[in-house]
């Protein structure tokens, strides 16, 4: 999903993680949710939501990376006088979250090891079934009515790579359903218009969940054309925030961490400032990655053969469309290219890195409701 | 037959077509009557089974998602030996959202079929 969570200061983190424990005290104690779950199970994080009788929406967030340690003394003694929470497979330890992080700074070797790589199970990872349904088991915790009903972002297969992620699906299906859960995948885009919810506009007036519906992460963008809520044609593209990034950071010679760092304090799309070359290359993969996006777009939809009569609402989410601007030049785009449908609105999700898992949570909550109608 | 249990005295050497005094053809007979003789295999029937698709490119028509299911679930059996020591992780971050409108798209998507 986002790459926000790629650059917090270690004594924010350290802080946001004290409040998220009272935080999360609180919830358990006063929240009563409504039955159904939504998960998004992403590249860099896993994100869980559920929603209160009063309507707010609570996430669940967790960076999903790990540090291996050898099983030694050394080890076992540094896990007994520490409070890092680790998961042991076979003869390694793996250091989980932030702490990670702060491990492979502190002893200087080694690497942070992910269990998912572009968007479905880290296959290069022989352990990552494994750690995943470690961290997926912690964060997303027991259901709360028997079979709850529990739906998880998948991907859609790219365009532009030979990728299938049919079985990245089942594997989470079934660690989902070992959890007690009524476990369905649904397509990341697609929760993206659960929750922005799109409007057409037609002569016979406004028609509810249709439009295009973005998810912007770091390593994917996922989108999806859907009529009232039918999702008529998806598909992801795997150039996305990560290759802005390395990109800029190639032609500039500037190191990633600091194209991250200038790209969400400094990045405005609505200004073109030749001056500072990082921005600038920032800029001009962005423009590019848009202008990628609204091609494979026209180009399949237009193998659709969809018809939509009036005009349709783009809804964008994700880290990676975070920089000021970004549906400004979106629409830009969309208005040079020959974009196959009227757009009559380019809209921005009102909570960005949260859209796939709120989205995802909506869904579940209407299998509930078919379930026990 | 050699004793090996005190270890080989000369290094093994492979020798093609030749395996413990057994003719490889003549195994290969072997197996194919005992499997013949427990498989009933089909009769010609006249039906001519074309390779490929009409437009010339190949058709994979073949179900997977079987073994697919055994490979999946056989990720989860691993767990056994395997422990961790934490039972909730994650920070939590709350949004707002306007109810009467998820309830209306929870109401719309209701009706669908998945």
């Amino acid at each position: 999903m986002s790459d926000i969570f790629d650059d917090i200061d270690e004594t924010e983190a350290v802080q946001a993680v004290q409040e998220v424990k009272v935080q999360t005290e609180a919830v358990k104690e006063k929240k009563k949710y409504k039955p159904g779950v939504g998960v998004d199970v992403g590249t860099s994080n896993i994100v869980v939501a559920r929603q209160t009788e009063d309507g707010t929406f609570v996430n669940r967030f967790h960076r999903d990376m790990l540090y291996p340690l050898d099983v030694s003394e050394e080890a076992i003694d540094l896990l007994d006088r520490s409070d890092y929470l680790y998961v042991k497979v076979g003869k390694k330890y793996y250091i989980v979250g932030e702490d990670a992080l702060r491990l492979v700074n502190a002893i200087g070797k080694g690497e942070i090891v992910r269990p998912m790589k572009d968007g479905i199970l880290n296959p290069n990872l022989k352990e990552s079934s494994e750690l995943l349904f470690y961290i997926i088991k912690a964060v997303v915790g027991d259901p709360i009515v028997a079979n709850e009903p529990l739906r998880f972002s998948v991907p859609a297969n790219p365009v532009d790579r030979d990728l299938d992620n049919k079985f990245h699906e089942m594997v989470l299906k079934n660690f989902f359903s070992q959890m007690g859960y009524d476990a369905k995948p649904v397509n990341e885009a697609m929760s993206v218009v659960y929750d922005c919810a799109p409007m057409a506009k037609t002569d016979d007036g406004d028609m509810p969940l249709t439009g295009v519906g973005i998810s912007c992460g770091g390593g994917m963008t996922n989108v999806a054309l859907c009529l009232k809520g039918m999702n008529l044609n998806a598909f992801s593209i795997t150039k996305s925030g990560d290759y802005i990034d390395e990109q800029a950071a190639k032609v500039t010679g500037v190191a990633s961490s600091k194209i991250i760092k200038l790209k969400e304090k400094k990045l405005d799309l609505g200004s073109f400032d030749m001056s500072e070359r990082v921005l600038a290359a920032l800029r001009i993969y962005y423009q590019e990655t848009i202008n990628r996006i609204i091609h494979h777009m026209s180009e399949e939809f237009k193998s659709t053969d969809a018809e939509i009569d009036g005009e349709i609402e783009v809804v964008i989410a994700g880290g990676t469309s975070m920089p000021k601007g970004y549906c400004e030049m979106f629409k830009e785009c969309l208005d040079d290219s020959e974009f196959p449908f009227d757009v009559w609105n380019v809209r921005h999700s009102d909570s960005p890195f949260y859209s796939v898992s709120q989205g995802s949570c909506i869904r579940a909550q209407a299998d509930f409701r078919k379930k026990n109608k | 037959m050699a004793d090996y249990r005190k270890g080989p005295k000369e290094p093994i050497v492979p020798k093609s077509g030749l395996h413990v005094g057994v003719d490889l053809n003549t195994l290969a007979d072997l197996i194919a009557e005992k499997v013949s003789e427990g498989i009933e295999l089909p009769k010609q029937s006249g039906i001519i089974y074309e390779r490929g698709s009409s437009d010339g490119n190949p058709e994979n028509s073949f179900d997977d998602s079987f073994s697919m299911d055994q490979l999946a679930k056989s990720m989860v059996v691993q767990r056994g030996e395997n422990s961790s020591n934490f039972e909730d992780l994650g920070g939590v971050k709350e949004t707002k959202q306007d109810n009467k409108k998820t309830n209306k798209t929870i109401d719309l998507l209701s009706d669908l079929e998945d």
